[in-house]
């Protein structure tokens, strides 16, 4: 069964009399893969460093692993996080940039460093320093950096920028494998909806410092799958036309009468045709469906 | 706390700054104890010694207790160590005071080169004088040449040149202060910092000669003419006072910069 890790209970953050966020409620469950979705500016980071400390809500309250008030500061040794860009010092080495974190969260451990290079790619880096390292490669060493408590929670924003397309892949399944074999959960922020589809398995929608929607892949994939619409006077003449002769039951009968049809989707023509050699009078009949990018955007622009 | 001292301690060691500012002063102490020999010779006049008075602990300190606590301090503000700090089970308080401790204890350090041309220089005997009179570790040396070896003599100089490290790391507690307000803007900080510490340097001596009660205000901070003037004859109640205030301020501006970073925003 799983448990709450992490619920915000109206949190509202004000810089003067901007108002950055907005009475945000958000509850994130153990061992899933939060994806929040947001452009610039609509409160994403913000709500990051609340849940991390690295803020004061100006109102509303946090609960960290059941625990509120002064009680989360200890809970927050639970979590890992990546804020933009990593905490490095340009002229240690990948190593001795884990070695100093280790040291700071009094991690005893040692050979969880060359583990965790290893894990993200650069075990192979040697004498290399932090400041010679490209963008991609300070990504992978922050991404190991949170990972170094062995993190119950990994809050990572933006994790994927700067890396090549393998860099992407890589990452992706780094973070799908946290949360598979270790039951780590994830809350993870990107602009890119395409890659968080591919691993996310709950979305948080923010616009404008306000929760638009929390749902989950498969709701999502509900909402996002393709159809047909047909609309019809004789459902159920309809409907026994599809089973008996285009031998599907993937439909649904809507309230208002109409049916979704989940398959044929590119079998328009195939379709039309029996129900008009069925004699099925249609008044309506059209594709329907939503891309990701186009839920986000119709889920953004909700008053 | 003592993981983040340590974490400090790791990186201050791969530091090339830390090692430079260390050489710098070991040359600047170098340099004092020579002239103030030389002085003491005749090979250099009292005129010329004078434009060597910025290489004194004075000067050289105040400055390399403000380049510290931007490097420290801004420095962890700028490639986000601080984030890292507080990310973990550490609060504030605790982030802070981890750092005054690693800061303070730096400042010692870095009082090592001047404290012991001091204490070489008081067991080689070789004849110095203090052209500069506000330098304890130069008042040791010319001492050298007033008070005979003793081992009780120099454990107090030892002694001495401690409390003197805790007294400037109490003297430039504020710009600690200042690094946390001014977080990753070292350049600020040290600036200003020096700035303040010459003034109130400066400032305190001439408040201390306006009147008894200024003087007594005076003796009860890091400015003290009491920690100035510690030598062989200062008595231990005079050092005890000069810890207890140097602690008190370190302590004092310890809770200020907490105040001051308690709910402030961590880019």
């Amino acid at each position: 069964m799983a448990n709450t890790i992490l619920r915000t209970e109206n949190i509202t953050k004000k810089y003067g009399d901007t108002q950055v966020l907005s009475n945000v409620n958000i509850t994130l469950e153990s061992g899933r893969i939060y994806g929040l979705i947001g452009v610039n500016g609509a409160g994403k980071t913000t709500l990051m460093r609340q849940i991390l400390g690295l803020s004061v809500p100006t109102s509303g309250e946090i609960e960290l692993f059941g625990k509120r008030g002064k009680a989360i500061s200890k809970e927050r040794g639970r979590l890992g996080c990546l804020i933009e860009s990593p905490g490095l010092v340009l002229n240690l080495t990948a190593k001795q940039n884990l070695h100093l974190h280790r040291v700071m969260h009094g991690i005893a451990d040692a050979d969880i460093e060359d583990k965790l290079l290893e894990t993200v790619g650069l075990a192979n880096t040697g004498k290399k320093k932090a400041k010679d390292f490209s963008l991609g490669m300070k990504q992978r060493l922050g991404i190991a950096i949170a990972l170094l408590t062995n993190p119950e929670l990994v809050i990572l924003d933006e994790p994927i920028n700067g890396l090549d397309p393998i860099g992407v892949v890589e990452i992706r399944e780094l973070i799908k494998r946290l949360c598979d074999e270790k039951g780590m959960t994830i809350l993870i922020s990107s602009h890119n909806l395409p890659e968080l589809y591919q691993c996310a398995t709950d979305y948080i929608i923010i616009d404008h410092g306000e929760i638009k929607e929390q749902i989950t892949l498969e709701e999502l994939e509900e909402k996002c799958k393709h159809y047909l619409q047909i609309e019809t006077p004789d459902t159920a003449k309809l409907a026994e036309v599809l089973e008996s002769k285009l031998g599907t039951t993937n439909f649904k009968v809507m309230p208002d009468g109409s049916v979704q049809l989940y398959d044929f989707t590119d079998e328009k023509e195939k379709v039309t045709d029996v129900l008009f050699e069925n004699g099925v009078k249609t008044t309506g009949f059209s594709l329907k469906g939503e891309t990701l990018e186009n839920y986000f955007i119709s889920a953004v622009s909700k008053k | 706390m003592i993981n983040l001292i340590k974490a400090d301690f790791y990186k201050i060691h791969r530091s090339a700054i830390y090692k430079v500012l260390f050489l710098i002063l070991t040359a600047c102490a170098v340099a004092t104890t020579l002239v103030s020999h030389f002085v003491s010779t005749g090979d250099i006049g009292f005129e010329t010694a004078g434009t060597a008075a910025l290489l004194t602990d004075v000067v050289m300190m105040n400055l390399a207790s403000c380049i510290i606590a931007g490097q420290l301090v801004c420095g962890d503000f700028e490639n986000k160590l601080i984030q890292s700090a507080l990310t973990g089970t550490n609060g504030r308080f605790t982030v802070v005071c981890g750092k005054m401790i690693t800061y303070t204890l730096l400042v010692g350090i870095m009082t090592l080169p001047y404290a012991l041309s001091a204490i070489i220089g008081y067991v080689l005997d070789a004849g110095f004088c203090n052209p500069y009179s506000a330098s304890v570790y130069l008042k040791i040396l010319f001492e050298s040449t007033t008070v005979d070896f003793s081992v009780a003599a120099l454990l107090k100089y030892i002694v001495i040149t401690a409390i003197m490290a805790l007294a400037y790391a109490a003297q430039t507690a504020f710009v600690f202060m200042l690094a946390f307000l001014f977080k990753n803007k070292a350049l600020i900080v040290t600036t200003i910092g020096f700035i303040a510490c010459v003034f109130f340097g400066m400032t305190s001596s001439m408040i201390a000669g306006i009147s008894d009660t200024a003087n007594e205000l005076i003796s009860w901070t890091p400015f003290s003419a009491d920690a100035y003037n510690m030598g062989n004859d200062t008595e231990i109640g005079t050092m005890i006072k000069v810890i207890g205030i140097s602690l008190a301020f370190i302590a004092a501006f310890t809770y200020i910069t907490y105040l001051t970073f308690k709910k402030s925003e961590i880019k």
